[in-house]
Protein backbone atom coordinates (compact mmCIF):
# COMPACT_ATOMS: atom_id res chain seq x y z
CA UNK A 1 0.00 0.00 0.00
CA UNK A 2 1.44 3.58 -1.11
CA UNK A 3 2.08 6.13 1.96
CA UNK A 4 -0.36 8.46 2.54
CA UNK A 5 0.31 11.67 -0.07
CA UNK A 6 1.50 13.82 2.42
CA UNK A 7 4.36 11.37 3.28
CA UNK A 8 5.28 10.70 0.16
CA UNK A 9 6.33 14.42 -0.52
CA UNK A 10 8.10 14.87 3.33
CA UNK A 11 10.18 11.62 1.87
CA UNK A 12 11.17 13.58 -1.37
CA UNK A 13 12.07 16.18 0.31
CA UNK A 14 14.24 14.60 2.45
CA UNK A 15 15.60 12.78 -0.32
CA UNK A 16 16.19 15.67 -2.73
CA UNK A 17 17.57 17.93 -0.12
CA UNK A 18 19.47 15.52 2.31
CA UNK A 19 22.91 16.49 0.97
CA UNK A 20 26.31 17.04 3.72
CA UNK A 21 25.65 21.17 3.08
CA UNK A 22 21.96 20.80 4.23
CA UNK A 23 23.52 18.38 7.50
CA UNK A 24 26.40 21.14 8.02
CA UNK A 25 24.12 24.09 8.67
CA UNK A 26 21.31 22.62 10.39
CA UNK A 27 24.01 20.77 13.24
CA UNK A 28 27.33 21.86 12.41
CA UNK A 29 26.41 25.65 12.38
CA UNK A 30 24.64 24.89 16.11
CA UNK A 31 26.97 22.20 17.02
CA UNK A 32 29.88 24.95 16.70
CA UNK A 33 28.25 27.20 18.62
CA UNK A 34 27.95 25.30 21.21
CA UNK A 35 30.85 24.27 21.43
CA UNK A 36 33.06 27.49 21.04
CA UNK A 37 30.53 29.53 22.71
CA UNK A 38 30.38 27.13 25.98
CA UNK A 39 34.21 26.91 26.15
CA UNK A 40 35.15 30.54 24.64
CA UNK A 41 32.93 32.07 26.97
CA UNK A 42 33.63 29.39 29.52
CA UNK A 43 36.85 30.86 29.73
CA UNK A 44 35.93 34.12 30.38
CA UNK A 45 33.55 32.84 33.04
CA UNK A 46 36.67 31.02 34.85
CA UNK A 47 38.32 34.20 34.97
CA UNK A 48 35.63 35.32 37.02
CA UNK A 49 35.26 31.69 39.11
CA UNK A 50 32.52 29.67 37.25
CA UNK A 51 32.48 26.95 35.64
CA UNK A 52 31.62 26.87 31.98
CA UNK A 53 29.06 24.27 32.68
CA UNK A 54 26.50 26.59 33.86
CA UNK A 55 27.00 28.65 30.80
CA UNK A 56 26.49 25.23 28.30
CA UNK A 57 23.58 24.48 30.28
CA UNK A 58 22.01 27.61 29.21
CA UNK A 59 23.35 27.81 25.36
CA UNK A 60 22.28 24.29 24.61
CA UNK A 61 18.36 24.41 24.96
CA UNK A 62 18.94 27.75 23.27
CA UNK A 63 20.73 26.09 20.40
CA UNK A 64 17.96 23.19 20.35
CA UNK A 65 15.91 26.57 20.04
CA UNK A 66 17.88 28.32 17.04
CA UNK A 67 17.77 24.70 15.64
CA UNK A 68 14.09 25.02 14.62
CA UNK A 69 14.70 28.44 13.05
CA UNK A 70 17.35 27.00 10.81
CA UNK A 71 14.75 24.03 10.09
CA UNK A 72 12.63 26.22 9.20
CA UNK A 73 14.40 28.15 6.54
CA UNK A 74 14.51 25.11 4.37
CA UNK A 75 11.02 25.16 3.43
CA UNK A 76 11.50 28.34 2.05
CA UNK A 77 14.14 27.55 0.17
CA UNK A 78 13.03 24.07 -0.92
CA UNK A 79 9.70 26.36 -2.24
CA UNK A 80 12.79 27.85 -4.76
CA UNK A 81 14.51 25.79 -5.44
CA UNK A 82 11.40 23.52 -6.45
CA UNK A 83 9.97 26.69 -8.59
CA UNK A 84 13.71 27.12 -9.99
CA UNK A 85 14.46 23.65 -11.34
CA UNK A 86 11.00 22.59 -12.60
CA UNK A 87 9.72 20.35 -9.58
CA UNK A 88 6.89 22.69 -8.42
CA UNK A 89 4.57 22.78 -11.93
CA UNK A 90 5.80 18.64 -11.87
CA UNK A 91 4.65 18.07 -8.69
CA UNK A 92 1.63 19.97 -9.18
CA UNK A 93 0.59 18.34 -11.86
CA UNK A 94 0.55 15.14 -10.09
CA UNK A 95 -2.22 13.88 -7.48
CA UNK A 96 -1.27 16.21 -5.23
CA UNK A 97 -3.04 19.52 -4.03
CA UNK A 98 -1.27 22.92 -3.60
CA UNK A 99 -2.33 22.21 0.20
CA UNK A 100 -0.66 18.89 0.32
CA UNK A 101 2.58 20.57 -1.55
CA UNK A 102 2.60 22.88 1.35
CA UNK A 103 2.19 20.93 3.87
CA UNK A 104 4.82 18.54 2.49
CA UNK A 105 7.17 21.40 2.82
CA UNK A 106 6.29 22.76 6.53
CA UNK A 107 6.14 19.22 7.97
CA UNK A 108 9.71 18.36 6.40
CA UNK A 109 11.09 21.33 8.48
CA UNK A 110 9.88 19.49 11.37
CA UNK A 111 11.50 16.46 10.29
CA UNK A 112 14.65 18.15 10.21
CA UNK A 113 14.07 20.25 13.04
CA UNK A 114 13.62 16.72 15.24
CA UNK A 115 16.58 14.76 13.53
CA UNK A 116 18.93 17.81 14.30
CA UNK A 117 17.54 18.62 17.73
CA UNK A 118 18.03 14.76 18.39
CA UNK A 119 21.75 15.02 17.33
CA UNK A 120 22.26 18.21 18.94
CA UNK A 121 21.33 16.25 22.19
CA UNK A 122 24.06 13.76 22.08
CA UNK A 123 26.26 16.34 21.54
CA UNK A 124 25.56 18.27 24.23
CA UNK A 125 25.08 14.98 26.17
CA UNK A 126 28.47 14.68 26.44
CA UNK A 127 29.24 18.44 26.39
CA UNK A 128 27.42 18.68 29.92
CA UNK A 129 28.09 16.20 32.22
CA UNK A 130 26.16 15.10 34.64
CA UNK A 131 22.75 16.34 32.65
CA UNK A 132 19.94 14.70 33.73
CA UNK A 133 16.54 14.56 31.69
CA UNK A 134 13.06 13.49 32.37
CA UNK A 135 10.18 12.37 30.42
CA UNK A 136 8.33 15.43 30.92
CA UNK A 137 10.88 17.56 29.86
CA UNK A 138 11.63 15.95 26.44
CA UNK A 139 8.08 16.04 25.96
CA UNK A 140 7.97 19.61 26.29
CA UNK A 141 11.68 20.37 24.19
CA UNK A 142 9.49 17.58 21.59
CA UNK A 143 6.44 20.03 21.48
CA UNK A 144 8.30 23.17 21.71
CA UNK A 145 10.55 22.13 18.58
CA UNK A 146 7.52 20.76 16.55
CA UNK A 147 5.32 24.55 17.31
CA UNK A 148 8.61 26.15 16.48
CA UNK A 149 9.50 24.58 13.25
CA UNK A 150 6.37 25.02 12.04
CA UNK A 151 6.35 28.73 13.21
CA UNK A 152 9.54 29.29 11.27
CA UNK A 153 9.08 27.39 8.04
CA UNK A 154 5.54 28.73 7.46
CA UNK A 155 7.16 32.61 8.17
CA UNK A 156 9.92 31.21 5.61
CA UNK A 157 7.25 29.91 2.79
CA UNK A 158 5.32 33.24 3.41
CA UNK A 159 9.25 35.58 2.77
CA UNK A 160 9.62 32.51 -0.46
CA UNK A 161 6.10 33.51 -1.89
CA UNK A 162 6.20 37.50 -2.09
CA UNK A 163 10.20 37.83 -2.94
CA UNK A 164 10.54 37.32 -6.66
CA UNK A 165 14.02 36.79 -6.73
CA UNK A 166 16.33 33.71 -5.47
CA UNK A 167 19.24 36.45 -4.78
CA UNK A 168 16.67 38.71 -2.93
CA UNK A 169 15.52 35.44 -0.78
CA UNK A 170 18.72 34.57 0.52
CA UNK A 171 19.81 37.91 1.61
CA UNK A 172 16.61 38.98 3.26
CA UNK A 173 16.78 35.35 4.83
CA UNK A 174 19.99 35.45 6.22
CA UNK A 175 18.92 39.01 7.74
CA UNK A 176 16.11 37.81 9.03
CA UNK A 177 17.90 34.63 10.87
CA UNK A 178 20.66 36.75 12.49
CA UNK A 179 18.00 39.13 13.69
CA UNK A 180 15.42 36.73 14.82
CA UNK A 181 18.69 34.58 16.41
CA UNK A 182 20.12 37.48 18.43
CA UNK A 183 17.50 39.79 19.58
CA UNK A 184 16.25 36.42 21.35
CA UNK A 185 17.20 34.70 24.50
CA UNK A 186 18.76 31.57 23.00
CA UNK A 187 22.60 33.15 23.51
CA UNK A 188 21.47 35.65 26.52
CA UNK A 189 18.98 36.18 28.94
CA UNK A 190 17.10 39.01 28.42
CA UNK A 191 18.00 41.22 31.69
CA UNK A 192 19.31 44.70 32.15
CA UNK A 193 18.35 45.10 28.43
CA UNK A 194 17.45 48.74 26.92
CA UNK A 195 13.40 49.63 26.70
CA UNK A 196 13.56 48.91 22.54
CA UNK A 197 16.04 46.01 22.85
CA UNK A 198 13.93 44.56 25.59
CA UNK A 199 10.86 44.94 23.58
CA UNK A 200 11.89 43.14 20.43
CA UNK A 201 13.45 40.65 22.39
CA UNK A 202 9.45 40.10 23.71
CA UNK A 203 7.96 40.09 20.33
CA UNK A 204 10.36 37.47 18.59
CA UNK A 205 8.72 34.06 18.99
CA UNK A 206 12.03 32.70 19.31
CA UNK A 207 12.89 34.47 22.97
CA UNK A 208 9.92 31.93 24.20
CA UNK A 209 10.39 28.89 21.81
CA UNK A 210 14.27 29.26 23.62
CA UNK A 211 12.90 29.98 27.04
CA UNK A 212 10.18 26.65 27.21
CA UNK A 213 13.25 24.66 25.55
CA UNK A 214 15.41 25.73 28.68
CA UNK A 215 12.86 24.92 31.35
CA UNK A 216 12.09 21.61 29.36
CA UNK A 217 16.04 21.11 29.65
CA UNK A 218 16.78 22.53 32.75
CA UNK A 219 13.47 20.27 34.41
CA UNK A 220 12.21 23.57 35.37
CA UNK A 221 8.79 23.58 33.89
CA UNK A 222 6.26 26.40 34.92
CA UNK A 223 2.58 27.30 34.28
CA UNK A 224 4.49 30.13 32.15
CA UNK A 225 5.66 27.87 30.03
CA UNK A 226 1.90 26.26 28.99
CA UNK A 227 0.56 29.74 28.28
CA UNK A 228 3.70 30.26 26.06
CA UNK A 229 3.11 26.83 23.85
CA UNK A 230 -0.67 27.61 23.61
CA UNK A 231 0.02 31.50 22.12
CA UNK A 232 3.14 30.01 20.22
CA UNK A 233 0.50 27.18 18.78
CA UNK A 234 -1.95 29.53 17.80
CA UNK A 235 0.97 31.89 15.89
CA UNK A 236 2.09 28.55 13.91
CA UNK A 237 -1.30 28.03 12.80
CA UNK A 238 -2.34 31.52 11.89
CA UNK A 239 1.38 31.99 10.07
CA UNK A 240 0.38 28.15 8.55
CA UNK A 241 -2.91 29.41 7.03
CA UNK A 242 -1.19 33.34 5.74
CA UNK A 243 1.31 31.26 4.13
CA UNK A 244 -0.62 29.38 2.39
CA UNK A 245 -2.97 32.49 1.42
CA UNK A 246 0.51 33.64 0.56
CA UNK A 247 1.56 31.02 -1.82
CA UNK A 248 -1.88 31.09 -3.46
CA UNK A 249 -1.54 34.70 -4.71
CA UNK A 250 1.92 34.65 -5.69
CA UNK A 251 1.46 31.04 -7.74
CA UNK A 252 0.41 32.48 -10.85
CA UNK A 253 3.17 35.01 -11.08
CA UNK A 254 5.65 32.48 -10.59
CA UNK A 255 4.30 29.61 -13.26
CA UNK B 1 -16.96 6.61 -33.46
CA UNK B 2 -14.29 6.82 -30.81
CA UNK B 3 -14.95 8.45 -27.43
CA UNK B 4 -13.85 12.23 -26.86
CA UNK B 5 -11.51 12.53 -24.11
CA UNK B 6 -10.84 15.74 -23.95
CA UNK B 7 -13.54 18.23 -24.63
CA UNK B 8 -12.31 22.09 -25.02
CA UNK B 9 -14.89 25.01 -25.62
CA UNK B 10 -14.23 28.61 -26.04
CA UNK B 11 -11.23 28.48 -23.83
CA UNK B 12 -10.01 32.03 -23.28
CA UNK B 13 -7.21 32.64 -20.85
CA UNK B 14 -5.50 35.86 -19.60
CA UNK B 15 -2.29 36.33 -17.28
CA UNK B 16 -3.13 40.13 -16.67
CA UNK B 17 -6.33 41.18 -17.45
CA UNK B 18 -5.33 43.00 -19.97
CA UNK B 19 -4.36 40.84 -23.38
CA UNK B 20 -5.82 37.58 -23.90
CA UNK B 21 -3.06 34.85 -24.76
CA UNK B 22 -5.99 32.26 -25.78
CA UNK B 23 -8.85 33.56 -27.26
CA UNK B 24 -11.78 31.48 -27.72
CA UNK B 25 -10.20 28.25 -28.13
CA UNK B 26 -11.97 25.08 -28.93
CA UNK B 27 -11.36 21.50 -29.80
CA UNK B 28 -11.41 17.95 -28.78
CA UNK B 29 -9.59 15.41 -28.20
CA UNK B 30 -10.71 11.35 -29.45
CA UNK B 31 -9.26 8.56 -27.55
CA UNK B 32 -6.14 6.75 -28.40
CA UNK B 33 -4.92 9.22 -30.94
CA UNK B 34 -1.96 11.70 -31.21
CA UNK B 35 -3.15 15.49 -31.05
CA UNK B 36 -1.14 17.91 -32.39
CA UNK B 37 -0.72 21.71 -31.40
CA UNK B 38 1.56 23.01 -33.76
CA UNK B 39 2.55 26.47 -33.40
CA UNK B 40 5.13 28.93 -33.61
CA UNK B 41 7.00 30.77 -30.17
CA UNK B 42 4.48 31.98 -27.85
CA UNK B 43 1.40 31.08 -29.81
CA UNK B 44 -0.01 29.69 -26.52
CA UNK B 45 0.58 25.97 -26.95
CA UNK B 46 2.51 25.73 -23.40
CA UNK B 47 -0.74 28.00 -21.99
CA UNK B 48 -2.80 25.87 -23.38
CA UNK B 49 -1.49 22.29 -21.95
CA UNK B 50 -1.30 24.40 -18.67
CA UNK B 51 -4.70 23.97 -18.66
CA UNK B 52 -5.19 20.63 -19.70
CA UNK B 53 -3.05 19.79 -17.21
CA UNK B 54 -4.84 21.80 -14.17
CA UNK B 55 -1.52 23.97 -13.51
CA UNK B 56 -3.87 27.23 -14.16
CA UNK B 57 -6.97 27.40 -14.27
CA UNK B 58 -9.05 29.59 -17.35
CA UNK B 59 -10.38 32.82 -17.10
CA UNK B 60 -13.44 31.79 -19.46
CA UNK B 61 -14.68 28.70 -21.10
CA UNK B 62 -15.01 24.54 -20.07
CA UNK B 63 -12.56 22.24 -20.19
CA UNK B 64 -13.58 18.75 -20.01
CA UNK B 65 -10.80 16.10 -19.41
CA UNK B 66 -12.02 11.70 -18.99
CA UNK B 67 -15.73 13.27 -18.20
CA UNK B 68 -14.35 15.63 -15.12
CA UNK B 69 -14.31 19.21 -15.27
CA UNK B 70 -11.06 20.96 -14.73
CA UNK B 71 -12.30 23.98 -12.39
CA UNK B 72 -14.03 21.23 -10.06
CA UNK B 73 -12.06 17.61 -10.16
CA UNK B 74 -8.65 18.72 -10.71
CA UNK B 75 -7.04 15.81 -8.46
CA UNK B 76 -8.63 13.28 -10.02
CA UNK B 77 -8.09 14.69 -13.68
CA UNK B 78 -4.17 14.42 -12.47
CA UNK B 79 -4.16 11.24 -11.18
CA UNK B 80 -4.82 9.89 -15.15
CA UNK B 81 -2.57 12.18 -16.86
CA UNK B 82 1.14 12.73 -17.01
CA UNK B 83 3.25 16.07 -17.87
CA UNK B 84 6.41 15.99 -19.85
CA UNK B 85 6.82 19.74 -19.07
CA UNK B 86 8.86 22.01 -21.90
CA UNK B 87 11.42 23.22 -19.05
CA UNK B 88 13.61 21.30 -17.36
CA UNK B 89 12.50 19.83 -14.32
CA UNK B 90 14.73 17.04 -12.70
CA UNK B 91 15.77 16.43 -9.02
CA UNK B 92 19.12 16.98 -7.80
CA UNK B 93 20.51 13.90 -7.14
CA UNK B 94 21.23 10.39 -9.28
CA UNK B 95 19.80 9.14 -12.37
CA UNK B 96 18.07 6.20 -10.37
CA UNK B 97 16.98 7.73 -7.11
CA UNK B 98 15.40 10.63 -9.96
CA UNK B 99 13.07 7.66 -11.38
CA UNK B 100 12.70 6.37 -7.97
CA UNK B 101 11.54 8.93 -6.18
CA UNK B 102 9.01 9.61 -8.94
CA UNK B 103 7.75 6.23 -8.77
CA UNK B 104 7.35 6.78 -5.24
CA UNK B 105 5.38 9.92 -5.60
CA UNK B 106 3.12 8.17 -7.54
CA UNK B 107 2.30 5.58 -5.44
CA UNK B 108 4.33 2.54 -6.75
CA UNK B 109 5.95 0.00 -4.42
CA UNK B 110 9.32 -1.05 -3.95
CA UNK B 111 9.16 -3.96 -6.29
CA UNK B 112 7.10 -2.21 -8.86
CA UNK B 113 9.08 0.88 -8.89
CA UNK B 114 12.83 -1.74 -9.28
CA UNK B 115 11.04 -3.51 -12.38
CA UNK B 116 10.01 -0.13 -14.43
CA UNK B 117 13.76 2.12 -14.13
CA UNK B 118 15.32 -1.24 -15.10
CA UNK B 119 12.76 -1.18 -18.02
CA UNK B 120 13.25 2.92 -18.41
CA UNK B 121 17.17 2.91 -18.10
CA UNK B 122 16.82 0.22 -21.20
CA UNK B 123 14.47 2.37 -23.35
CA UNK B 124 15.94 5.86 -23.02
CA UNK B 125 19.83 4.76 -22.91
CA UNK B 126 20.12 5.88 -19.30
CA UNK B 127 22.05 2.59 -18.72
CA UNK B 128 25.10 3.91 -18.18
CA UNK B 129 24.64 7.07 -15.88
CA UNK B 130 22.01 5.52 -14.09
CA UNK B 131 24.06 6.32 -10.76
CA UNK B 132 25.61 9.79 -11.97
CA UNK B 133 24.35 13.07 -10.57
CA UNK B 134 21.55 14.38 -12.89
CA UNK B 135 23.14 17.82 -12.15
CA UNK B 136 26.14 16.28 -14.13
CA UNK B 137 24.00 15.89 -16.96
CA UNK B 138 24.04 16.84 -20.33
CA UNK B 139 21.35 18.49 -21.40
CA UNK B 140 20.03 15.81 -24.13
CA UNK B 141 20.52 13.17 -20.79
CA UNK B 142 18.59 15.29 -18.64
CA UNK B 143 15.73 15.58 -20.96
CA UNK B 144 15.77 11.71 -21.76
CA UNK B 145 15.55 11.78 -17.82
CA UNK B 146 12.82 13.53 -17.40
CA UNK B 147 10.75 11.76 -20.08
CA UNK B 148 11.95 8.50 -18.64
CA UNK B 149 10.83 9.59 -15.55
CA UNK B 150 7.13 10.51 -16.87
CA UNK B 151 6.60 6.37 -17.75
CA UNK B 152 7.24 5.75 -14.14
CA UNK B 153 3.61 5.31 -13.90
CA UNK B 154 0.61 4.14 -16.04
CA UNK B 155 -2.00 7.15 -17.06
CA UNK B 156 -4.71 7.82 -20.04
CA UNK B 157 -3.26 10.78 -21.49
CA UNK B 158 0.05 12.01 -21.77
CA UNK B 159 0.95 16.07 -22.42
CA UNK B 160 4.01 16.26 -23.63
CA UNK B 161 5.39 19.67 -24.18
CA UNK B 162 8.07 20.40 -26.75
CA UNK B 163 9.62 16.73 -25.51
CA UNK B 164 12.27 16.49 -27.90
CA UNK B 165 13.94 19.74 -27.58
CA UNK B 166 17.61 18.79 -26.57
CA UNK B 167 17.66 15.00 -27.75
CA UNK B 168 19.92 13.76 -30.82
CA UNK B 169 18.63 12.34 -33.53
CA UNK B 170 18.30 8.63 -32.65
CA UNK B 171 16.94 9.70 -29.33
CA UNK B 172 14.36 11.87 -30.59
CA UNK B 173 13.38 8.99 -33.44
CA UNK B 174 13.76 6.45 -30.67
CA UNK B 175 10.97 8.67 -28.22
CA UNK B 176 8.66 9.05 -31.01
CA UNK B 177 8.68 5.11 -31.81
CA UNK B 178 8.06 4.92 -27.82
CA UNK B 179 5.52 7.07 -27.85
CA UNK B 180 3.42 5.25 -31.23
CA UNK B 181 4.00 1.98 -29.59
CA UNK B 182 2.15 3.21 -26.25
CA UNK B 183 -0.50 4.87 -28.21
CA UNK B 184 -0.83 1.15 -29.52
CA UNK B 185 -1.59 0.07 -26.58
CA UNK B 186 -4.50 2.86 -26.18
CA UNK B 187 -3.00 5.71 -24.67
CA UNK B 188 -3.95 9.11 -25.72
CA UNK B 189 -1.31 11.68 -26.80
CA UNK B 190 -1.39 15.50 -26.33
CA UNK B 191 1.77 16.74 -28.27
CA UNK B 192 2.86 20.26 -29.53
CA UNK B 193 5.93 21.37 -30.90
CA UNK B 194 7.27 23.57 -33.40
CA UNK B 195 9.12 20.86 -35.10
CA UNK B 196 6.71 20.40 -37.96
CA UNK B 197 8.68 16.51 -39.23
CA UNK B 198 7.69 15.53 -35.60
CA UNK B 199 4.46 16.44 -35.87
CA UNK B 200 4.10 15.05 -39.37
CA UNK B 201 5.80 11.45 -37.91
CA UNK B 202 3.61 11.45 -34.89
CA UNK B 203 0.03 13.16 -35.28
CA UNK B 204 -3.32 11.31 -36.06
CA UNK B 205 -4.45 15.00 -35.85
CA UNK B 206 -3.08 18.69 -35.87
CA UNK B 207 -4.15 21.70 -34.70
CA UNK B 208 -2.34 25.07 -35.77
CA UNK B 209 -2.14 27.45 -33.17
CA UNK B 210 -1.25 30.77 -33.71
CA UNK B 211 -1.53 34.34 -31.77
CA UNK B 212 -4.10 32.37 -29.02
CA UNK B 213 -6.13 31.12 -31.57
CA UNK B 214 -6.59 28.18 -33.22
CA UNK B 215 -6.67 28.68 -36.91
CA UNK B 216 -7.67 25.24 -37.89
CA UNK B 217 -8.52 21.48 -36.60
CA UNK B 218 -8.35 18.44 -38.95
CA UNK B 219 -6.18 15.10 -39.82
CA UNK B 220 -2.70 15.50 -41.55
CA UNK B 221 -3.98 14.61 -45.08
CA UNK B 222 -7.35 16.79 -44.78
CA UNK B 223 -4.58 19.85 -43.66
CA UNK B 224 -2.81 19.13 -46.66
CA UNK B 225 -5.19 18.59 -49.03
CA UNK B 226 -7.05 22.15 -47.64
CA UNK B 227 -3.67 24.16 -47.31
CA UNK B 228 -0.93 21.92 -48.57
CA UNK B 229 -1.08 24.24 -51.99
CA UNK B 230 0.57 22.80 -55.49
CA UNK B 231 2.40 20.07 -55.48
CA UNK B 232 6.19 20.12 -57.66
CA UNK B 233 6.81 17.77 -60.28
CA UNK B 234 10.02 18.05 -61.39
CA UNK B 235 12.07 15.70 -64.58
CA UNK B 236 15.31 15.29 -65.62
CA UNK B 237 15.42 15.43 -69.87
CA UNK B 238 17.83 14.36 -72.19
CA UNK B 239 18.41 14.69 -75.79
CA UNK B 240 15.73 17.17 -75.89
CA UNK B 241 15.50 21.33 -75.85
CA UNK B 242 13.93 21.99 -72.57
CA UNK B 243 12.76 25.69 -73.37
CA UNK B 244 11.24 24.01 -76.24
CA UNK B 245 9.36 21.64 -74.41
CA UNK B 246 7.99 23.87 -71.69
CA UNK B 247 6.62 25.79 -74.81
CA UNK B 248 4.90 22.68 -76.15
CA UNK B 249 3.26 22.28 -72.76
CA UNK B 250 -0.04 23.16 -71.88
CA UNK B 251 1.15 24.26 -68.40
CA UNK B 252 0.15 28.27 -66.78
CA UNK B 253 3.58 29.74 -67.04
CA UNK B 254 4.09 30.88 -63.84
CA UNK B 255 3.33 27.63 -62.91
CA UNK B 256 6.60 25.94 -64.76
CA UNK B 257 10.21 26.74 -64.97
CA UNK B 258 13.44 25.30 -65.64
CA UNK B 259 16.34 25.42 -63.43
CA UNK B 260 19.97 24.17 -63.89
CA UNK B 261 18.67 20.96 -66.24
CA UNK B 262 15.58 20.22 -64.78
CA UNK B 263 12.22 21.03 -65.71
CA UNK B 264 10.03 22.03 -62.58
CA UNK B 265 6.07 21.84 -62.51
CA UNK B 266 3.53 23.27 -60.13
CA UNK B 267 0.60 21.63 -60.27
CA UNK B 268 -2.93 20.53 -58.47
CA UNK B 269 -2.70 17.27 -60.65
CA UNK B 270 0.76 15.68 -60.90
CA UNK B 271 -0.34 12.43 -62.12
CA UNK B 272 -2.00 14.22 -65.35
CA UNK B 273 1.19 16.28 -65.39
CA UNK B 274 3.47 13.04 -65.34
CA UNK B 275 1.52 11.92 -68.41
CA UNK B 276 1.98 15.04 -70.73
CA UNK B 277 5.66 15.31 -70.53
CA UNK B 278 5.91 11.69 -71.08
CA UNK B 279 3.89 11.96 -74.24
CA UNK B 280 5.89 14.80 -75.32
CA UNK B 281 9.31 13.40 -74.40
CA UNK B 282 8.28 10.37 -76.71
CA UNK B 283 7.32 12.92 -79.36
CA UNK B 284 10.22 14.60 -79.68
CA UNK B 285 12.48 11.43 -79.12
CA UNK B 286 13.84 13.03 -75.68
CA UNK B 287 14.41 10.38 -73.33
CA UNK B 288 13.60 11.11 -68.90
CA UNK B 289 16.39 10.28 -67.07
CA UNK B 290 14.76 11.18 -63.67
CA UNK B 291 11.20 12.40 -62.08
CA UNK B 292 10.22 12.93 -58.93
CA UNK B 293 7.00 14.14 -57.49
CA UNK B 294 6.84 15.97 -54.00
CA UNK B 295 4.41 15.10 -51.59
CA UNK B 296 2.91 18.46 -49.83
CA UNK B 297 4.64 18.85 -46.86
CA UNK B 298 3.23 19.73 -42.83
CA UNK B 299 5.90 22.79 -43.29
CA UNK B 300 4.10 23.99 -46.45
CA UNK B 301 0.51 23.69 -44.80
CA UNK B 302 1.95 25.21 -41.47
CA UNK B 303 3.44 28.05 -43.48
CA UNK B 304 0.25 28.42 -45.71
CA UNK B 305 -2.00 28.65 -42.68
CA UNK B 306 0.14 30.84 -40.60
CA UNK B 307 0.52 33.20 -43.55
CA UNK B 308 -3.10 33.31 -44.78
CA UNK B 309 -4.08 34.46 -40.99
CA UNK B 310 -1.02 36.76 -40.89
CA UNK B 311 -1.67 38.26 -44.37
CA UNK B 312 1.42 36.74 -45.33
CA UNK B 313 1.54 35.71 -48.95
Amino acid sequence: MAYPKVIRLILRNLMVNSDPGTWLILVGMPAMFLVFFSYGYGSMFSALGLSYINYAKFLAPGMLAYETLIAGTFSGSMLWFDRRWGSLAQILAMPFTRTDYLLGLILSTVVFAIMGNAILLVITYFLIPGINFTVIGILIMVLTLIIGSLLFGSLMLILGSYIKSQNAYNSVQILMIFFINFASTVFYPAISLPKLLLYLFYVNPLTYIANVMRDGFLNNIKINDLYYIIILTAVSLLLIYIARKSYMRSEIKFE
Amino acid sequence: MQQNVIEVKNLRHTYDNKKYVLENISFEVRKGEVFGLLGRNGAGKTTTIKILTTLILPTYGSVNILGYDIKKDGLKIRSRIGLVQQLPSIEFTTVEKNLDIYGMLWGLNKKMRKEKIEELLEIFDLKNIRKKDAIDLSGGERRRLQIAREFMHDMDILFLDEPTVGLDVVMRRNLLNYIKKLVNKGLTIVFTTHMLEEAEYLCDRIAVIDNGKIVTVDTLNNLKIKYGGKRTVEFKIKNINLNELKNKLNVNNDDIKIVEDRLIVLTENPYDIVEMVIDKVKQYNGKIMWLNIRDKTLEDVFLNVIGEENGIS
